[in-house]
C-alpha cells in the first residue's frame, strides 16, 4: 500500500502547497494595500540598455538625448528592473520550532508563510526568486528564477521542510553567496538566535559583493515578553540541554540580553546597509510587510531624490 | 529559656516546610521548551551568584518565620530581675526568716549560701526607716527574735548565726512568722524568707491559713543544681563465722545529682583508714556498700563511712558509727547446790540461757563451779561473778567477792535455801543492794489457813524500755511476757533506801524481787528468788533466757552488742537516770564535755537534752553525783548523723510553693548573679518576664523581609 501512502502525502502536499499559496498571496496582497501604485515602479539599480520604443511603454522612459541625435526613439532599460535575483533565505534550525505546542503556529511556520508571500509578492513584480533553507548546518536550495509557475516550485519546497538543528549560518550563507553570479538581495528570514554571531561575516561578504541584505527576525511574544512565571525545567530545541529556573527572577536579565541582541542586528544591519525587519508571529506578516515596504520606497526616494 | 508551654517547640519542625516545598516544587517543575534559551542560559550565569543569595535569605527568613510563631507560641519566659521588695511608705512590719539548715552552708561562687542570705537580709534591715518593725526567725535552730522596732539585735543575732547540721521546718516557722505578724499593726505586712528552697524543708507540714500579706521567697541556689553525694547512717550487723567475729559495716550511698557517678568511700575506725571501695551509683538513686570488720576483744573505737568526692557540701559526706566490740563475757556460776548431775544444780537453766550452745550463738561463756571450788577459782578471768543460792562460807571469801566487784566485776547474787538472811548481811552488807529480812512464802488472804497463792510480776515495770537496759527487750518482743511467772516463795528486803541502788523488778505487790546497786566500778544485782525453778517458775518461761542473758551481759558492761544508739541531728533526746544517779556527763567525739542534773519531774530522774545539734559521737555517762567520772564505758553511746534528706539539693517548685502557703501575693525571687555585687545582690529579684512578644515582633520584620526580598529579587 506504499503507493497509497505515497499518493496520500502526495495529495496533502498539494493541498498544503495550495494552502500556501493562497496564504501567501493573501500576505503579498495585503502588503501591497497602503502603498501608493505610483510610488511603485521597481527601483533603479544601474541602467543597463536601450530598446527601441514600442507603443504601451511609458513615455517618461524615453531616452530623449538619443532621440535628439539619431531621431527615433529608444527606451532606457535598468539592471533591477529586468533582472533583480531575490535569494529567500529561510532558517529552519531547531530553535525556529518553537512554540511546539499551545500557539497556532511555530516560528517556522510563520516564516514559512512570510517567505511565500514574499516569494510570491517579487515574483509578481517579476523578479527572479530563489529560496535558500539552511537546517542543521546544511543548504537545500532552489535557483533563482522568475514566472508565476516558479511559486509552485517553491512553495513546494517550503511545504516540505522542518526545523532541526543548530542555528548555524555562517559557512552554508558563505557556500551560497559564492554561487551568485550577479547581484542580488538576499533576505535572512531567521529567529538569528546563532550562538557565534558567524553569520556577520558572511553578510559582510555578502555586502563587500555588492548583494543587498534585508533581515527578517521572527520571534514569540514568549520569547520577547518571557511570560513564565512558574519553576521550571527549560529545555534548548538546538541541544542545548535543561537548566531549572525560577523565571521571575530571571526575566530582565533575560529581556535585557534578549534587547542587546535585537539591538546588535540592527547595527550590523546598519552597517551593511542592511533593512531589518521584527517580526512577531502574534502579529499579521502582512501588516508588518507592508509597512515594511512602505518604509523601504520611502527610503528609496529620498535616496534618490539626493 | 523558659517555656510556659513548650508543647508548641514541636512546631520547630515546621521550621523544615519550606525547605520541602523548595524541594517539592523542584519536583514539580514541568519542563518548558524554548527556543531563545541560549539568552536564558547566559541570563542564569550573570545571575547566578545575585539569586542564590536571595534564594538563600529567603529560605532562612521564611524558615526562622516558621520558627518565631512556634516560639512565640511556647510562650518564653525569664526570671527577669527587677527591684525588690518595694517597702510601703507607711509602716512595715517584716520578719526574715534565713534558713540555717545544712544544706545552707553549701558554698556557690566561693561563698556559702548562708553568707549570701545574711547579705541579703542585712540589705533589707538597711532599708528600713526606725519606725518599722522587723523580726527574726531561724527555723533550724528554732530561734526568734519578736517584732521589734529596734533593729540591732537582729543585726547582731544575723552576724552570729551560723547554719548547724539541723533541717528547717520551713512551713511551720512561715506559720510562725504569720503569728508574730499578725499582731502588728502596720499597714505593709511582709514576710521575707531566704532559703535555698529545698524540697525537704517544706514537706511533711500543715497547711497554713491565708495569710493577708506578702511573702517573698529569695531563691539563693541558683540555677545549676549541684551535685551531691551523702549517706544514711551505717548499719553494724555481727556476722559470726566460724573462725573470728566480724561485723558487717553497711553504708547507703546516695546520689543526689543528675548523673550517674563513681562514689569512692573509705572506713576508719580511730584515726586509721582500715578500707577504701568504691560504688557506681545512678542519679537520684542510692546503693549499699559494705565494709568488713574484724571484731577484737573488748574493743571500742569510733568510726566513720566517709565519701571521698568533693561535692557542694562536704559536711555530709561522713557517717559516724561506735564500734564495741564487746568480746565475749565469762561468767563463773558459784553454784550451792553443786552436784556432778547438771540437772540436779541450782544453775542448770541459768547455765543454759547464757549459753545455749547448740541452739545459738552466745556471747556468754558461763563456767560453773561448786562453792568449794571458788576458792581455787582466779577471779581475774571473769567479768560476773554469779552467786546461785551460796552459803558465803567465810569472811575471806566475802573480801574476794567484794574485791571482784570493786574493781569492776558484775554479781549476780541469787537467793534460795542455803542463804541465811544474818549472814549475808553480816558479810555483804556493803555490797548488798537492799539488806536482806525475811523469807516470805506467798499465801492468799491468812496464812496459816491459805494456799499457797503466787504473787507474779509487775508487768508496768516491762513494757517501759527506759525502765532499765536489761529489760529493754521487752520493749520490742512480743509474746514474751515475764510477768506470767509465779513467784512462791522469796526473800523480803528492808526497805530503806540504800544510796546507788534501784529496784530491777518487783512484784504486784509491790514486792522487789531485782534490786541493782552500783559498787566501786561494779555492779551488783541480787534476785530475791531463786534462780532455778525451786521458789519460782519464771525459769520455764522464755523471758527467763533474755533477762538473765541481758543480765550477765549488763553486769560485764557489754549490754550493747556491738554498735552505738544511732540519732539524728536535731532529735530530742531524753535520759532517764538510775535511781541513784543523779547527773549525767556527756562527752562529745570532739572533747567538748557537758555535765547536766536531771530535772525532777514527779520524782523520776529524767534529763532531756534539748537537741542534738551537730553529727558526731555522744558518751553519756550516769553518775551518783558531782563527783568525777569513772573510766571505763560509757553507759550509753550515741552516734548521731545529720538527716540525708538535707542533702538532697532539689528545689520545690514556685507552683507547689504556691499551693503550700496561701498568701495574698507570693513572690519567688532569685539573686542577681550576674552583678555580682552580693550586697546588692538580694535586693533584685527576679520574676517570670513573658517575651513571646518580642518573637512576634521578630515575625513581623520577617514577613516584612519576606516581602521585601520577593519584590527585589523576583523570587516566589
Amino acid at each position: 500500500m506504499t503507493w497509497l501512502r505515497k499518493k496520500e502525502e502526495a495529495l496533502e502536499v498539494i493541498s498544503r502547497v495550495r494552502e500556501l499559496e493562497l496564504k501567501a498571496r493573501e500576505i503579498a496582497e495585503g502588503a501591497l494595500i497602503g502603498l501608493h501604485h505610483s510610488r511603485h515602479r521597481g527601483s533603479s539599480i544601474e541602467f543597463s540598455e536601450h530598446k527601441p520604443y514600442s507603443p504601451g511603454d511609458e513615455i517618461r522612459l524615453i531616452d530623449w538625448k538619443l532621440f535628439a541625435k539619431s531621431d527615433r526613439f529608444f527606451i532606457k532599460q535598468f539592471e533591477d528592473e529586468t533582472r533583480i535575483q531575490s535569494y529567500l533565505i529561510l532558517d529552519a534550525s531547531g530553535s525556529m520550532a518553537y512554540p511546539e505546542e499551545g500557539a497556532k503556529f511555530s516560528k517556522f511556520e510563520y516564516a514559512r508563510f512570510l517567505t511565500a508571500g514574499l516569494a510570491y509578492l517579487l515574483l509578481g513584480q517579476g523578479d527572479a526568486v530563489g529560496l535558500a533553507i539552511i537546517r542543521n548546518g546544511k543548504l537545500d536550495w532552489i535557483p533563482c528564477r522568475s514566472g508565476e509557475r516558479h511559486f509552485m516550485a517553491l512553495a513546494e519546497f517550503l511545504t516540505r521542510a522542518k526545523p532541526e538543528g543548530e542555528t548555524r549560518f555562517g559557512p552554508v550563507l558563505f557556500d551560497l553567496i559564492s554561487r551568485f553570479k550577479k547581484k542580488s538581495l538576499m533576505v535572512l528570514i531567521s529567529d538569528f538566535f546563532d550562538p557565534e554571531m558567524e553569520v556577520e561575516k558572511s553578510l559582510k561578504l555578502a555586502r563587500h559583493r555588492k548583494n543587498e541584505l534585508a533581515f527578517f527576525q521572527v520571534l514569540t511574544r514568549e520569547e520577547m515578553e518571557f511570560p513564565f512565571s512558574q519553576l521550571s525545567w527549560f529545555e534548548g530545541l538546538e541541544g542545548e540541554g535543561r537548566i531549572l529556573l525560577e523565571p521571575a527572577q530571571l526575566r530582565r536579565q533575560y529581556l535585557k540580553l534578549i534587547r542587546a541582541w535585537q539591538e546588535k542586528l540592527k547595527r550590523i544591519g546598519q552597517e551593511l546597509l542592511a533593512d531589518y525587519q521584527l517580526f512577531r508571529i502574534d502579529e499579521n506578516p502582512a501588516q508588518i510587510l507592508s509597512a515594511y515596504l512602505l518604509r523601504r520606497a520611502q527610503i528609496a526616494r529620498r535616496a534618490r531624490a539626493r | 529559656m523558659n517555656f510556659s508551654s513548650p508543647i508548641f517547640l514541636l512546631g520547630l519542625l515546621a521550621m523544615l516546610v519550606p525547605l520541602i516545598i523548595h524541594l517539592w516544587r523542584r519536583r514539580r517543575a514541568k519542563v518548558i521548551r524554548f527556543g531563545a534559551i541560549r539568552f536564558l542560559l547566559q541570563s542564569e550565569k550573570a545571575t547566578r551568584r545575585r539569586r542564590r543569595f536571595w534564594e538563600y535569605l529567603l529560605l532562612l527568613v521564611r524558615m526562622m518565620a516558621i520558627g518565631a510563631v512556634s516560639l512565640a507560641l511556647a510562650r518564653p519566659y525569664r526570671m527577669e530581675s527587677v527591684p525588690a521588695l518595694s517597702l510601703g511608705a507607711g509602716q512595715n512590719a517584716l520578719v526574715l526568716i534565713l534558713d540555717d539548715s545544712l544544706s545552707m552552708q553549701r558554698d556557690k561562687a566561693g561563698r556559702s549560701l548562708f553568707d549570701r542570705a545574711k547579705a541579703g537580709a542585712n540589705s533589707i534591715l538597711n532599708q528600713l526607716s526606725d519606725y518599722d518593725y522587723a523580726g527574726l526567725i531561724l527555723p533550724a535552730s528554732g530561734q526568734e527574735i519578736p517584732l521589734t522596732k529596734n533593729h540591732e539585735p537582729l543585726r547582731a543575732k544575723i552576724e552570729k548565726t551560723a547554719p548547724g547540721f539541723e533541717k528547717a521546718r520551713m512551713l511551720s516557722w512561715i506559720g510562725r512568722a504569720e503569728q508574730m505578724i499578725s499582731k502588728s499593726e502596720a499597714q505593709a505586712r511582709k514576710i521575707i524568707v531566704f532559703t535555698d528552697l529545698q524540697k525537704a524543708s517544706f514537706s511533711e507540714e500543715p497547711a497554713l491559713e491565708n495569710f493577708p500579706g506578702e511573702i517573698y521567697f529569695y531563691d539563693l541556689s541558683g540555677e545549676r543544681l549541684d551535685s551531691n553525694y551523702t549517706l544514711s547512717p551505717v548499719e553494724l550487723n555481727r556476722i559470726s563465722g566460724s573462725g573470728e567475729e566480724s561485723v558487717k559495716v553497711s553504708a547507703k550511698v546516695h546520689n543526689f545529682s543528675g548523673q550517674t557517678a563513681e562514689v569512692r568511700l573509705n572506713l576508719s575506725l580511730g584515726n586509721q583508714v582500715l578500707a577504701r571501695g568504691a560504688s557506681q551509683i545512678k542519679s537520684w538513686a542510692s546503693a549499699d556498700k559494705s565494709f568488713l570488720v574484724s571484731l577484737r576483744e573488748n574493743f571500742s573505737a569510733e568510726g566513720k563511712v566517709e565519701i571521698e568526692n568533693r561535692d557542694a557540701l562536704l559536711l555530709d559526706n561522713v557517717s559516724y558509727f561506735h564500734l564495741r566490740g564487746g568480746g565475749r563475757v565469762k561468767a563463773l556460776i558459784v553454784d550451792g547446790n553443786w552436784s556432778k548431775e547438771p540437772l540436779n544444780r541450782d544453775s542448770y537453766f541459768l547455765e543454759r540461757a547464757l549459753n545455749p550452745r547448740l541452739y545459738a550463738l552466745s556471747r556468754i561463756d558461763p563456767e560453773v563451779v561448786s562453792e568449794s571450788g571458788l576458792a581455787q577459782t582466779d577471779l581475774k578471768n571473769f567479768q560476773v561473778l554469779i552467786l546461785a543460792n551460796c552459803r558465803i562460807l567465810d569472811q575471806a571469801e566475802a573480801d574476794r567477792i567484794r574485791n571482784f566487784v570493786s574493781t569492776g566485776g558484775g554479781l549476780l547474787i541469787a537467793l534460795g535455801n542455803n542463804v541465811e538472811a544474818e549472814h549475808y548481811n553480816k558479810l555483804l552488807r556493803d555490797l548488798l543492794p537492799r539488806e536482806i529480812r525475811e523469807l516470805k512464802i506467798s499465801f492468799a488472804g491468812d496464812e496459816a489457813k491459805s494456799e499457797i497463792q503466787p504473787l507474779r510480776l509487775d508487768s508496768s515495770f516491762i513494757g517501759d524500755p527506759g525502765r532499765h537496759p536489761i529489760l529493754s527487750a521487752f520493749a520490742t518482743a512480743q509474746g514474751a511476757d515475764p510477768s506470767v511467772a509465779n513467784f512462791y516463795k522469796y526473800f523480803l528486803f528492808y526497805q530503806e533506801l540504800v544510796p546507788r541502788s534501784r529496784v530491777i523488778l518487783q512484784l504486784t505487790d509491790g514486792t522487789p524481787v531485782a534490786v541493782e546497786k552500783s559498787f566501786g566500778s561494779g555492779i551488783v544485782i541480787m534476785l530475791a528468788s531463786t534462780i532455778n525453778q525451786d521458789w519460782n517458775d519464771l525459769c520455764i518461761y522464755p523471758s527467763f533466757l533474755p533477762i538473765f542473758y541481758q543480765a550477765a551481759l549488763y553486769l560485764a558492761r557489754s549490754l550493747f552488742d556491738i554498735g552505738a544508739q544511732g540519732a539524728q541531728v536535731g532529735d530530742q533526746i531524753e535520759l532517764s537516770l538510775p535511781g541513784e544517779k543523779t547527773s549525767v556527763l556527756i562527752r562529745t567525739s570532739r572533747g567538748a564535755e557537758l555535765r547536766l542534773s536531771p530535772e525532777k519531774e514527779g520524782g523520776k530522774g529524767k534529763i532531756r537534752i534539748a537537741r542534738l545539734t551537730e553529727p558526731g559521737i555522744y558518751y553519756f555517762w550516769y553518775l551518783p553525783g558531782p563527783e568525777p567520772r569513772r573510766e571505763g564505758n560509757a553507759d550509753l553511746i550515741l552516734a548521731v548523723n545529720s538527716d540525708p534528706a538535707e542533702s538532697d539539693f532539689r528545689k520545690i517548685s514556685g507552683k507547689d510553693l504556691k499551693k503550700l502557703i496561701p498568701a495574698q501575693e507570693i513572690y519567688l525571687q532569685t539573686e542577681d548573679g550576674r552583678k555580682g555585687r552580693e550586697e546588692e545582690g538580694a535586693k533584685t529579684s527576679a520574676v517570670k518576664k513573658p517575651y513571646h512578644h518580642s518573637f512576634l515582633l521578630l515575625l513581623v520584620i520577617l514577613l516584612g523581609l519576606e516581602m521585601m526580598i520577593l519584590t527585589r529579587s523576583g523570587l516566589e
